[in-house]
């Protein structure tokens, strides 16, 4: 078969993109850090030995990796499982719609970042406060892909459900349910994501623990390789939380596989 | 022959400042027919289809299937929409089984699967089963819409410019399965097309109709015998039939003199 301009490529060939992308930034990076001084721009390796150390007193994933990949994946669970069936129930009742769109709207407008201190206040420095912020901010995500994607079933298809004889339960979990997956799962990506950044900034506004408050930590002593390492630490679960929802995807909507998108 | 579907001086509007979308039509097919409507985009003949269907009601007068108004018993009547309108992420022959799900309130997909493997035997498509829709071809798409129609032994058949999506090609064979499919499981059959040669070719009665308001202008009977070549196409009975439908639609367009 011929190969397409823009072939994505087979696994190996990817992971050898990655490790040479991979390696011209690191080699660009230790050269660029050659310029200044650690407290500015640490070297890969100032980086390296860091992780090491926090890994080694068992800090880095035992506690603070730990715990936001916690607040972040339940922040999610709990934001998502409360978007869902509101989306559900604001697609089926147009009254309710009206009613609560306005309210949902005028705290999406406020930045999480000046509720956070907020929420601290009244749930404490624990994993709860940090959980309500992640799920605060996975929520709206997930609540309007929602709405659009059971909005977006084909009329066509209902039409013809109902010529089959199909009642209203049928019609929703046969048609409108998983005619709606493909962009529930881009809510699900997007929500995820933010989780992690709802997160950081509730830790950011007070906590004991966590990749957000290591951060916070380290700038108070100008320990920038420790900044790099919760830095790199993030991305790595970002890219994690990426890769989990890519592979619910392909298990869950098996007929998109080899789907021109 | 009785009637199976009955439409009686139907009026309906979408809209009270627009010209009616039917305007007093009448309409019977008999028991085996197969009635083709034919006419000009927007002359109504889906809408017409559609209170057929049951899925829209009259403002006036009735429509009646199997003697009976609405609600219809759903498994004697069956639809092959326009581009096939398959469920994606349901494999060719889960595709199938739906109607057979949707009807019944249990069952046994055993015995569903098998009925479904029948009525993709008779459309003629063979190994597709665990396929999705996406991977078919648009002919063979429609074959599965077809076969989606005829699982169910439905003995109506409501057909929305099944072909229209096609390349020439694929419809005339679809044309000779159409016939031949009939020949094996005989149904009451109306369908709406654009396509005169079409109408001609498989109907026994083309119904013409005419737009704003949406009416009926005539019918032709297709006395041609059963089944029937793609050759007879060019035969001069054949365009004498065609001749008909359009002046028949000519009609419609520029009034009585035409």
């Amino acid at each position: 078969m011929p190969k397409r301009v823009f072939d994505s490529g087979s696994g190996g060939e990817r992971l050898i993109a990655l490790l040479l992308v991979g390696g011209v930034v690191l080699l660009v990076w230790a050269w660029l850090a050659t310029f200044y001084p650690d407290y500015i721009l640490p070297s890969p390796g100032a980086v390296a030995r860091r992780a090491l150390e926090l890994f080694r007193q068992g800090g880095l994933f035992a506690v603070h990796f730990r715990t936001t990949l916690a607040e972040a994946f339940f922040g999610f669970l709990l934001g998502a499982g409360a978007a869902l069936p509101l989306s559900y129930l604001l697609v089926r009742h147009p009254r309710l719609d009206r009613l609560v769109t306005p309210v949902v709207v005028a705290i999406q407008a406020i930045p999480i970042v000046s509720l956070a201190p907020l929420m601290v206040i009244w749930f404490g420095f624990g994993l709860t406060s940090k959980i309500l912020i992640a799920a605060l901010t996975a929520f709206f995500p997930v609540l309007t892909n929602g709405v659009v994607g059971l909005r977006g079933t084909d009329p066509r298809l209902k039409e013809m459900f109902s010529i089959m004889g199909a009642g209203k339960r049928e019609i929703f979990f046969k048609l409108e349910v998983p005619s709606a997956l493909p962009v529930l799962f881009g809510g699900f990506r997007i929500g995820l994501t933010l989780s992690v950044i709802g997160a950081v900034v509730g830790e950011f506004s007070g906590a004991g623990r966590g990749l957000g408050y290591l951060v916070y930590f380290a700038r108070g002593t100008f320990d920038t390789a420790l900044i790099f390492v919760a830095l790199l630490a993030l991305a790595v679960m970002g890219v994690g939380f990426y890769l989990l929802v890519s592979w619910l995807e392909t298990v869950v909507m098996p007929w998109r596989k080899d789907m021109d998108r | 022959m009785g009637a199976v579907i009955e439409v009686n001086d139907v009026t309906l509007a979408f809209s009270p400042h627009c010209p009616p979308e039917l305007d007093a039509v009448n309409l019977v097919v008999h028991e085996g027919e197969f009635l083709c409507l034919v006419g000009p985009s927007g002359c109504g003949k889906s809408t017409l289809l559609r209170l057929v269907a049951g899925v829209l009601t009259p403002d006036r007068g009735e429509v009646k299937v199997f003697g009976e108004r609405k609600p219809h018993n759903w498994s004697r009547l069956s639809v092959v929409p326009q581009d096939s309108l398959l469920l994606p992420w349901r494999k060719v022959i889960d595709n199938v089984v739906l109607p057979l799900e949707l009807n019944s309130r249990r069952g046994d997909r055993t015995a569903w699967k098998a009925q479904a493997r029948e009525a993709l035997r008779l459309v003629n498509l063979y190994g597709v089963e665990d396929k999705y829709p996406h991977q078919l071809s648009g002919g063979m798409r429609q074959r599965v819409a077809l076969a989606r129609a005829l699982v169910s032994k439905a003995e109506v058949l409501l057909l929305d410019e099944p072909f229209a999506a096609l390349d020439a090609l694929t419809r005339s064979q679809l044309h000779l399965e159409m016939m031949r499919i009939r020949r094996q499981t005989p149904f009451t059959g109306l369908m709406v097309t654009h396509n005169i040669f079409e109408a001609v070719f498989l109907a026994d009665r083309v119904v013409v109709m005419g737009e704003k308001p949406g009416r009926i202008l005539g019918e032709v009977k297709i006395g041609l015998p059963y089944p029937r070549a793609l050759k007879l196409m060019s035969t001069p009975e054949f365009a004498a039939l065609v001749g008909a439908v359009q002046e028949l639609l000519a009609k419609g367009w520029c009034g009585e003199d035409a």
